[in-house]
């Protein structure tokens, strides 16, 4: 019974194998075939007139993220943002960015229960920048054989303002971010960036680094 | 039994590989595509947007391509043999439309972007000794008139300004490449002093200024903006204040 059933499926298997081989003779043809276009292709194409603004452009992206910001001095917090690019060339591209985040107490305040340097209202951390970025290596990542991402390692640097203790302060940003596109209009990123502004809360004047890192999804159009 | 569920197992992924290519087909959008012929010897095309990426497909002279869109310069494109990839925007060159013509390519923008247009530009600059930060919008109504919407923001030692104005710009010589312009406008300012002891009040105050500015197009549809403003700040007190500023900053036309 074994034996009978097993050669059935060697035969289907034999079947279908060869199917397959004959679509891969069917490919090869097919090459040839484009070599010469003119003799099975008849290129009645629209009679109309093209402009290269009639074509659609797809050089926008906006997106969300999340991640971690370390407020210096004042802990390390989630931050949630939104951001929009606009894509230039395969090499530039601008993005305008704008975070949220709360910082926490200092460890003076920690320490010494009831002092209180700033209000909850005044803890809110807003930053809203303008960058410009570059993809310094862009390239393909392949997930199997056949399936390949194309993505991109970019640096990004910009200026802002920065919103934070009841003040605003001109910020610079600088960073590196990776970009994986995983369809054609779907990209995933991940982002780290410094935020350096001075401000005086402490007392003092004081340039501070504030380390970000987030992950996030944004969609071309 | 065993080996009958082995060879199965064996001989499904292929199937299930070769499906994988249709599946994919059902998450392309539809756009507004174009067709168009090649017309040099052969157009390649890349596996993606770039310089970089390989070669993956050659499409011959008289063969149809079908552009599905544009994107940062690149063109994404089908082959009548089911085949995408891109082509750079230059390719269009190397092809001819339904009337036997080179589709018409546009220029950089200070041909394609001289009236009925929008532009967003973010500028950096210095206001009177503080960094400051504007975003505007401006709609170019004719050749030469540009009428704009800006809000800046300026952080200083001593105060926080917030501005707020509207300005009128006009073009000297709009089919330049390196277009010089000339401003005048008005807004409304509020300045919140900087101080930890004692807290002043805020004030808002009127003003008008005067600028000259200076559009670089780069790239199609987008400019490099230089501009310096000469500001009179109507004062409560009798004098009337004067403040320079220089920003530089871009602009993204659409």
């Amino acid at each position: 019974m074994e034996t009978w059933f097993l050669r059935l499926v060697l035969i289907l298997a034999w079947m279908t194998s060869g199917t397959v081989f004959a679509e891969g003779t069917d490919d090869r043809e097919s090459v040839v075939r484009e070599a010469s276009p003119e003799s099975v292709l008849d290129p009645r194409i629209e009679r109309r007139r093209i402009r290269e603004a009639e074509i659609d452009t797809e050089n926008f992206e906006a997106g969300i993220y999340a991640g971690l910001i370390s407020i210096e001095d004042f802990g390390t917090q989630p931050v949630i943002g939104l951001r929009f690019d606009y894509h230039l060339s395969e090499d530039v591209f601008f993005e305008a960015a704008l975070g949220r985040a709360k910082g926490d107490e200092t460890s003076f305040e920690t320490l010494n229960a009831g002092v209180q340097l700033l209000t909850d209202e005044e803890r809110e951390f807003t930053y809203y920048q303008a960058s410009i970025g570059y993809n310094l290596l862009p390239g393909e990542a392949f997930l199997t054989r056949n399936r390949a991402f194309n993505n991109s390692l970019f640096l990004i640097g910009g200026a802002g303002m920065t919103d934070f203790a009841g003040d605003e302060y001109f910020t610079i940003s600088a960073g590196v971010g990776y970009r994986l596109l995983i369809n054609d209009f779907t990209a995933v990123r991940v982002d780290m960036k410094d935020h350096i502004f001075t401000h005086d809360i402490l007392g003092e004047d004081k340039t501070t680094h504030n380390l970000e890192m987030t992950a996030g999804v944004s969609l071309y159009f | 039994m065993r080996l009958v569920v082995i060879l199965l197992a064996c001989w499904l992924p292929p199937l299930l590989l070769a499906a994988e290519p249709e599946s994919d087909d059902a998450f392309e959008r539809e756009y507004d595509a174009v067709q168009v012929k090649v017309s040099d010897p052969y157009v390649e095309v890349h596996t993606g947007p770039g310089r970089g990426y390989p070669v993956f497909h050659v499409v011959e002279r008289d063969a149809p391509l079908t552009i599905l869109y544009m994107r940062a310069g690149w063109l994404k494109v089908e082959t009548v043999r089911g085949k995408s990839g891109w082509v750079p925007r230059t390719a269009l060159a190397a092809t001819l439309d339904g009337t036997g013509e080179t589709p018409e390519l546009d220029a950089l923008g200070h041909e394609a972007f001289q009236e009925g247009h929008w532009h967003a530009s973010v500028l950096v600059g210095e206001l009177d000794g503080a960094t400051s930060l504007g975003v505007a919008l401006g709609y170019r109504f004719t050749e030469n008139l540009t009428g704009e919407l800006m809000y800046s923001q300026a952080s200083g030692d001593f105060s926080n300004n917030n501005l707020f104005d509207v300005n009128v710009q006009h073009q000297l010589f709009p089919q330049w490449r390196v277009s010089p312009y000339v401003a005048l406008g008005t807004g409304r300012a509020r300045i919140e002093p900087r101080a930890t002891l004692v807290q002043p009040e805020n004030r808002e105050e009127n003003y008008a200024f005067g600028g000259i500015g200076l559009n670089v197009y780069l790239a199609r549809g987008f400019v490099m903006r230089g501009e310096y403003r000469s500001y009179v700040l109507f004062t409560e007190e009798n004098d009337n204040r004067n403040l320079e500023e220089w920003k530089l900053g871009f602009s993204v036309l659409f």
